[in-house]
């Protein structure tokens, strides 16, 4: 985003008050790519529906910096802004997203009933589509550096560490998305990975591999952070000799992984041992009614054109659904 | 050449015209003495220097740009000075800072910083809740809120940058509006990096509650508000 941009957002759609007298078709839990095709769909297909968002429209993709792989931009497109486009079309659908959090899901008599922080509603169908949020730094210190040096999102902390050393910690797509973009502010990036290969796509391989300000630390585990009221060094080992090293650091991101949010559905449907939602090919969970779209799902794929391609199979299924009912 | 698009410009223009109920002022506290040396009160760094000077021009634009939207909107450019009613009544400490007052202007909304980016809608969305002279908050975060006797403050670090940022925002603010012994601040963090530091801010949004408890993310209104309680150390 330009310095000087101030239209990040703006946003006038009309708007959606959370109604508990009604019951809607379908709620949708999760307004990220997946939560926000489903509206689409669903407002197309002349459901009632209610979007419900408890932080930021658009979802995980709205900090990644540059997005190249989604099909119609030719050129790539800021992550933000492809966010911002999702949120639109959607709310051309359906209204205005509903800024409320989800508390507690239940089935009673074949309704759902969601808990929010505007009251309870009731809805024939579900569409989860809560995604994920990032998987922590397994350092003892990892809370009391947390903001203080320690960061998950390096589009939106990079400007506090310009012409700083910074640590990057994974090795997939999203950890060298991260140490490219942080190379840009600061003057010194270590990307740690604890095996010796990393799993990103060859292309941002050949990308930071040709950065020379990227420094890798390969088969290295990061172990201790050490500061005194904000990070000052990342102490990491390697994974087969145990040798320790320090680095000399003033941040460290961490991009290890994704936990699924599913704690709202554990007790309701079956999950996998790391707490993806299990659905089958139509997206429906092991409860009938209870759809779950994106990150949150055991997808082969994590990425925004899957999880917007099971919002529009999600809604599908869903009126297919609505249809038994009627019958 | 205008900051905002026509189509948003008009997009506002409509939605002012159906929410606005009451006038809002805006009042701007900045400074031309572009040469400056004198220190901001806080003794940090020079009142202008080059992290926040870029923006003193631009902040004043985005206000004109939003007072044209309504009549109902109003706006003051005051001067920086130590001897300025405005600066001593609001303790303005920096510049740019925005102080948003609607009918009962005790309760204002104060933006230390120029409101751009994602941030841009916070200050939207302040006008319209000032010019109603109400929150969006749950009567249960109401009724909390209304039984503290002691002052508070939150600071909350953003940057324009920030998705999740204009969530805790907006949160302090309307805390603000409820009870006045609530100081809210929002603080670009670009703009005063002097201040960022003194408060270790490295990740936004960061809220600083009671200049002690530390509150790293955005989240629901209800988790903010048992944070906020936490520090002030009131039990629900």
């Amino acid at each position: 985003m330009s310095d000087f941009d101030v239209t990040a957002g703006v946003d006038t759609a009309e708007v959606q008050t959370v109604r508990t007298d009604a019951v809607y078709d379908v709620a949708i839990v999760g307004a990220g790519p997946g939560g926000l095709t489903a509206a689409i769909y669903a407002g197309r297909a002349r459901m009632s529906a209610i979007v419900l968002e408890k932080l930021s429209i658009g979802g995980l993709i709205t900090v990644s910096d540059w997005v190249d792989n989604f099909p119609g931009f030719p050129e790539g497109v800021s992550g933000e802004e492809l966010g911002e486009r999702f949120r639109k079309q959607a709310e051309r659908f359906v209204g205005q997203i509903a800024l409320n959090a989800v508390t507690a899901i239940r089935k009673e008599n074949e309704l759902f009933v969601l808990n929010t922080d505007a009251g309870d509603i009731k809805a024939k169908t579900v569409v989860l589509s809560t995604g994920s949020e990032p998987v922590k730094l397994p350092v003892p210190q990892e809370e009391k550096f947390r903001g203080r040096g320690i960061s998950y999102c390096a589009t939106c902390d990079a400007a506090f560490f310009k012409n700083k050393v910074v640590a990057v910690v994974g090795g997939g797509d999203a950890a060298l998305h991260e140490a490219l973009y942080l190379s840009k502010f600061a003057s010194k990036v270590f990307l740690v990975h604890r095996r010796r290969e990393f799993r990103a796509a060859r292309m941002l391989q050949e990308e930071v591999l040709a950065n020379p300000g990227i420094e890798l630390k390969l088969n290295a585990a990061p172990v201790e952070v050490l500061g005194d009221r904000k990070v000052e060094a990342l102490v990491v080992e390697d994974v087969e000799t145990h040798q320790q090293e320090r680095l000399q650091v003033d941040g460290i991101f961490g991009s290890i992984g994704e936990k699924p949010n599913s704690e709202l559905v554990k007790d309701l449907v079956d999950l996998t041992d790391t707490g993806l939602i299990k659905v089958d090919a139509n997206k429906e969970t092991s409860l009938k009614g209870l759809f779950a779209v994106g990150d949150v799902t055991n997808t082969p794929l994590k990425q925004v054109v899957t999880a917007c391609a099971d919002g529009a199979i999600a809604i599908t299924s869903a009126e297919a659904y609505l249809r038994t009912l009627k019958g | 050449m205008a900051l905002l698009k026509a189509e948003d410009a008009q997009m506002l223009r409509d939605r002012f015209a159906e929410e606005l109920t009451g006038p809002v002022t805006l009042t701007l506290v900045t400074s031309s003495d572009t040469g400056v040396t004198s220190m901001s009160p806080d003794g940090t760094a020079p009142l202008v220097n080059d992290a926040n000077r870029p923006y003193l021009p631009v902040a004043q634009q985005v206000l004109e740009e939003v007072k044209e939207l309504s009549p109902l909107i109003t706006l003051n450019v005051v001067q920086y000075s130590v001897v300025d009613d405005t600066v001593a009544e609001f303790k303005i400490t920096h510049v740019p800072s925005v102080i948003i007052q609607g009918a009962d202007a005790k309760r204002p909304l104060l933006y230390i910083g120029t409101p751009l980016g994602y941030e841009f809608m916070t200050l939207i969305d302040g006008i319209v809740d000032a010019s109603q002279g109400k929150t969006r908050l749950a009567e249960t975060t109401i009724t909390a809120l209304e039984k503290l006797t002691q002052p508070a403050s939150i600071k909350v670090f953003v940057t324009p940058s920030c998705p999740h940022c204009p969530v805790a925002a907006r949160l302090a603010q309307q805390f603000a509006m409820v009870n006045p012994l609530i100081r809210a601040e929002v603080i670009e963090a670009n703009e005063f990096p002097e201040l960022s530091d003194q408060y270790f801010v490295s990740s936004v949004p960061k809220s600083v509650i009671n200049e002690d408890r530390e509150v790293i993310g955005g989240m629901p209104e209800a988790n903010y508000l048992e944070e906020f309680l936490a520090a002030v150390g009131t039990a629900n």
